[in-house]
């Protein structure tokens, strides 16, 4: 039908509730993770089979010959997406194994989760913006049941509305976006777009259209000032859920922006990179500055992933390989990074109960393990080196200082200072002397729970010590992007 | 035929509209209903520009993207009428300034 | 240069990191003597020095070793570099650790007990892994060629400093840990901040390649920027709030260190500025000069007034600090030659003070001065290394702290004949020195002379493996105070 690993993808999305109703009750939960989990491994087996054909053929399109009219196109791009989502992807899947009762509805949680999956592997391998848009509904439809699945408390139906009406709007100005688009062009394929618009005339409905796109996406990725469903949404989701949604939800919309910018926006990119610029600097600063002050953990990570998405844009403002190199680095990494964070955040709250940061002094005596993956993934989500914020936010400075933009990498310094009063205001608390006796009470988290943290804690490390490999996979990653655009 | 630009601005009245519903209505089906008519705004669009694609010709693409786009829709609306069927068995009420929980 | 012995500086680094993981895992059940596999890791990497000194000196030239960290978008060697300004300071950096993993045994020991009580074998384990992270981090440190794998190694002292304090410290420890991390981490953001300015415009990260800025406007920026970074980790005035805190309150093997990486910030300031943003960096000689002096006479100040013996000897950090800070704010190569000496010199004097304290903790059980005295007839040799500790803080012929200050003060009196303010300051500065002999020997008369009060008539000489750790810095002390070309003989061949 498509590709194999998105056909498997699909198909284990379809199979599990099946599983989940046939199998024995007491056990449901347990073996739809499992399997759940065990499918995003085979999957990744498969996709590594599909990343030799790309290496070999620059991109494998879908119809096979059908070059302007296909509706899948993979690339190196797609595959890098693509390698993440199924990484976090997997390890908030074991950690929900862990997580998550065991009831009647479980199975649909993995459900979900792996059909948010395949919404994003969907958008990332679509050729055209009608496949595009039709992932960017799976996966958009997914996130908000998902946020929404445990009602038992109020918190996460109220968030799960509002996500889904920002979210909703947002798609749909897409889709208006993608009209005029079409309008224009008479196509939706984006080497079509390129072909059709290269050396096009900027007229007022191509700034239309590029706004009502930016607008659409931009709600996604959470941009300034599109981003205020996110703390809710982030911080009443559960643990595993906010890691993914912080970790690579935002990754589509990057990818989306970028994707559209960079082929049928080309002709009026000396207009939208100023834009960008502007839009990145006041996205991190409202991030970084409204998660000063944040007394929940989890609010407080939600709005530094805002900050982080101001980062990312410093690559679309630079508009070069090295600054698209360093967002998609980035974005990598950040999913690493605040996947790691929340997992622990997620730990620690399922251990102690509350999520107030002043009651969390001592946490870090009594979840010793936890405590150090967490106090790694903020040090590295601050940018020091060894981790693997280091070359990500390196690469972004430095495409901003080659694009005699040196005042953005300026602020990305300054930001990344601001963010570590309250990245290390966490650790702090964490180890204070045990102050509380329900801080006492409480042990390391659960193997289970355990072992994603530290999986992800050993990649951060890793591509912090030996970040070449990533780097050159995000470089192909850009100049897959660059060379559809046709004009590096 | 009539000329393209009564179509356009027909959708884009309509999703003025839209966007008008969404940041005023305070009742939570209303605001599903907004964002109802940006999409039919969008797929209005597409028909159109399918229509005037080349003369006497009608192109496919914008056709099947719109049906799709409605189709997306259905799906939206049963997600989000299942949370505010939750929300009111919660609340007891469909009135979106009293969830207020999560302002700010 | 050329060496027999492949990989010879990356061995010296990794050698510790491996005691380190050994002692993590056999500390249990090794206890008390996990110390003796820390001590044969930093012997061997002092040996690997020693030699390359060796070859150093008989050959001359460099000794470089190159391993690829990065290269894609950035040029990210890491390197290591062996050359006469680097060499002299890792091997002295190195000794201290040493002698200070031999005197953590029995110090510990006893720390581990009054803590912890008997149960609890862990804490070895733990002490020890940490304890070696220091030699990684000072001696890689020294070696390496750029500045983001400089800003590693400090992070790597930084790190186990931090935890050490909070678990083995002493009183108000969890508090002062914390304040310490956050000051010295604030110092090393700075430092990094100005390393990745200076790195991008210049398209790498070597210390070498931060020439291409020296004198531009970025370049002024770059230089603040690491400069402030690195005098708020050597506590100079202004940013000294945490330094007495933490240097008294740490066991007294780890203060010795922590007197250590308060004085490497002059090799990074020898190394990154003087050498590499001369022209920058000599706008920065007035404003330097004045805040050593100042710190020189605050430090004595502060220090004349404690009566705990550690937090006296922690206090006096601050202001020898300073002297190095004056000598390479001297801005030519006498001055900085004995800025680089004199830190050596002052580690080896502080590590012998500093363990003389805490000799002096564990026998008597008190910190206070007040309570002691006379005991030299009780511990003549603790008396004797505290003596000679003294004498080296306070420059007495013949110990290594006299030639350094001859050598620094030529410089400083140099620049003094360029300028009447310099020349001010210059003749201010050596008033102070007068204060420092009034600050060690003062207290050490207390302790060591007069009557014995009630209660300490039953203390006993430390045991050999406290003493002959201070002993033999004490000669090494000796030995560079009579032939000061052990050191100079390397200084003067890189400036």
């Amino acid at each position: 039908m498509f590709t194999l690993p998105f056909d498997l993808l699909l198909i284990f999305t379809v199979a599990s509730p099946i599983l989940g109703w046939v199998s024995p009750k007491q056990y449901r939960a347990k073996i739809c993770g499992v399997f759940a989990a065990a499918a995003l491994v085979v999957v990744g087996v498969a996709l590594f089979g599909l990343y030799q054909d790309v290496v070999a053929n620059a991109a494998v399109y879908l119809p096979s010959n059908a070059l302007n009219f296909a509706t899948l196109r993979v690339d190196a791009l797609s595959i890098f997406m693509t390698a993440i989502f199924l990484g976090l992807g997997f390890a908030a899947t074991i950690y929900s194994i862990a997580y998550v009762e065991n009831s009647g509805r479980t199975p649909f949680y993995f459900t979900l989760i792996l059909a948010l999956i395949s919404g994003m592997v969907g958008i990332v391998f679509a050729g055209d913006l009608l496949a595009l848009y039709v992932f960017w509904e799976l996966m958009s439809i997914s996130s908000y049941a998902l946020v929404a699945f445990f009602k038992e408390e109020g918190t996460p139906i109220e968030a799960g509305f509002k996500f889904l009406i920002m979210s909703a709007a947002g798609s749909a100005t897409a889709l208006f976006g993608i009209s005029l688009i079409y309008g224009l062009t008479g196509t939706l394929n984006f080497e079509g777009l390129v072909a059709a618009l290269s050396g096009a005339t900027p007229n007022a409905w191509i700034y239309l259209a590029a706004v009502f796109v930016f607008v659409g996406f931009g709600v996604k990725t959470a941009v300034f000032p599109l981003h205020t469903w996110l703390p809710d949404a982030y911080s009443a989701a559960s643990a595993p859920i906010s890691a993914i949604l912080s970790g690579i939800v935002i990754g589509p919309g990057v990818y989306a922006l970028a994707k559209v910018f960079f082929t049928a926006f080309l002709p009026i990119q000396t207009a939208w990179t100023l834009a960008f610029a502007v839009l990145a600097v006041v996205t991190m600063l409202i991030g970084n500055i409204t998660a000063l002050r944040q007394t929940d953990l989890k609010r407080m990570l939600a709005y530094s992933s805002i900050g982080q998405v101001g980062y990312m844009l410093i690559g679309f403002a630079a508009a070069s390989q090295l600054g698209l190199t360093g967002t998609f680095l980035q974005f990598f990494n950040h999913a690493l990074m605040k996947g790691c964070a929340f997992l622990c955040a997620g730990a620690i709250i399922y251990r102690l109960g509350s999520r107030d940061i002043s009651g969390m002094q001592g946490v870090g005596r009594k979840m010793p393990l936890t405590a150090f993956a967490f106090a790694i993934s903020v040090a590295a989500l601050v940018g020091l080196p060894p981790l693997c914020g280091f070359p990500g936010e390196l690469t972004l400075f430095s495409s901003a200082v080659q694009a005699d933009l040196t005042w953005l990498g300026v602020a990305l310094l300054l930001n990344s200072v601001i963010s570590a009063g309250f990245y290390l205001r966490i650790v702090y608390v964490l180890v204070q002397p045990v102050s509380s006796p329900a801080v006492e009470k409480i042990k390391e988290s659960p193997l289970l729970m355990l072992i994603p943290i530290l999986a992800l804690m050993v990649l951060i490390i890793l591509f912090g010590v030996w970040p070449d490999p990533l780097v050159n996979f995000a470089g192909d990653a850009a100049n897959a992007l660059i060379s559809l655009g046709g004009n590096p | 035929m009539l000329d393209l630009a009564y179509y356009l601005i027909f959708s884009f009245a309509l999703y003025i509209v839209g966007i008008y519903c969404l940041a005023t209505k305070r009742n939570l089906i209303r605001l599903l209903l907004g964002v109802e008519m940006l999409v039919n705004a969008a797929n209005i669009n597409f028909i159109t520009f399918a229509a005037y694609a080349a003369p006497g010709f009608v192109d496919s693409l914008g056709h099947s993207f719109a049906a799709i786009s409605i189709g997306l829709a259905g799906a939206l609306s049963a997600v989000a009428l299942a949370v505010v069927v939750l929300l009111y068995r919660r609340y007891g009420t469909l009135d979106s300034d009293e969830l207020k929980q999560l302002r700010g | 240069m050329d060496t027999a012995i492949p990989s010879i500086l990356l061995q010296a680094v990794i050698v510790p990191l491996i005691g380190a993981l050994l002692c993590a895992f056999l500390g249990k059940y090794l206890k008390r003597n996990t110390g003796w596999i820390a001590a044969a890791a930093t012997i061997y990497s002092t040996a690997l020095l020693a030699y390359v000194a060796v070859q150093l000196w008989t050959q001359g030239g460099q000794l470089v070793e190159t391993y690829t960290w990065g290269t894609i978008v950035f040029q990210l060697d890491f390197g290591f570099l062996a050359d006469g300004l680097s060499i002299p300071v890792a091997l002295a950096m190195s000794i201290i650790c040493t002698a200070m993993t031999v005197y953590s045994i029995n110090y510990m020991d006893h720390r581990i007990e009054h803590l912890y009580g008997k149960d609890k074998p862990g804490t070895y384990a733990l002490y020890y892994a940490l304890f070696l992270l220091f030699p990684v981090g000072l001696i890689g440190g020294a070696l390496s060629t750029n500045t983001i794998e400089l800003f590693l190694f400090l992070e790597s002292g930084l790190f186990p400093f931090y935890i050490l304090m909070d678990v083995f410290g002493y009183k108000d420890r969890h508090r002062i840990a914390m304040m310490s991390f956050v000051w010295t981490q604030i110092g090393a953001a700075v430092l990094l901040i100005g390393a990745v300015i200076a790195g991008v415009k210049a398209g790498s990260f070597a210390i070498t390649s931060l020439s291409v800025l020296s004198g531009t406007d970025l370049g002024l920026l770059a230089c603040g920027l690491i400069l402030v970074g690195i005098l708020m980790k050597m506590g100079t005035f202004g940013f000294h709030v945490w330094l007495p805190l933490v240097h008294a309150e740490h066991p007294t093997s780890i203060a010795a260190v922590l007197a250590t990486i308060v004085g490497f910030g002059t090799y990074m300031i020898a190394r990154l500025l003087f050498q590499n943003m001369f022209a920058s960096f000599q706008l920065f000689s007035l404003p330097l000069m004045i805040l050593a002096v100042v710190t020189m006479f605050y430090g004595a100040y502060l220090t004349m007034g404690q009566d705990d013996v550690k937090r006296l000897f922690a206090c006096s950090t601050i202001g020898q600090t300073a002297y190095s800070i004056l000598g390479l704010a001297s801005m030519n190569a006498m001055g900085v030659e004995g800025g680089v000496f004199y830190f050596i010199s002052h580690i080896l004097g502080k590590a012998i003070l500093f363990s003389v304290a805490g000799i002096l903790v564990t026998q008597t059980g008190t910190r206070s001065i007040k309570e002691m005295g006379g005991l030299a007839g009780k511990m003549p040799l603790t008396a004797t290394l505290c003596l000679l500790g003294a004498m080296i803080l306070s420059a007495i012929p013949p110990l290594s702290g006299f030639q350094a200050e001859w050598i620094l003060f030529t410089g400083v009196f140099m620049q003094g004949l360029t300028g009447t303010a310099y020349m001010i300051l210059a003749i201010l500065a050596l008033f102070a020195t007068f204060l420092t002999a009034v600050y060690t020997f003062w207290p050490a008369i207390r302790i060591f002379f007069g009557p014995t009060p009630a209660g300490m008539e039953k203390t006993k000489e430390a045991p050999l493996t406290m003493t002959a750790p201070l002993v033999a810095l004490a000669v090494i002390s000796v030995l560079i105070g009579l032939f000061p070309d052990i050191i100079m003989h390397f200084l003067t061949s890189v400036f």
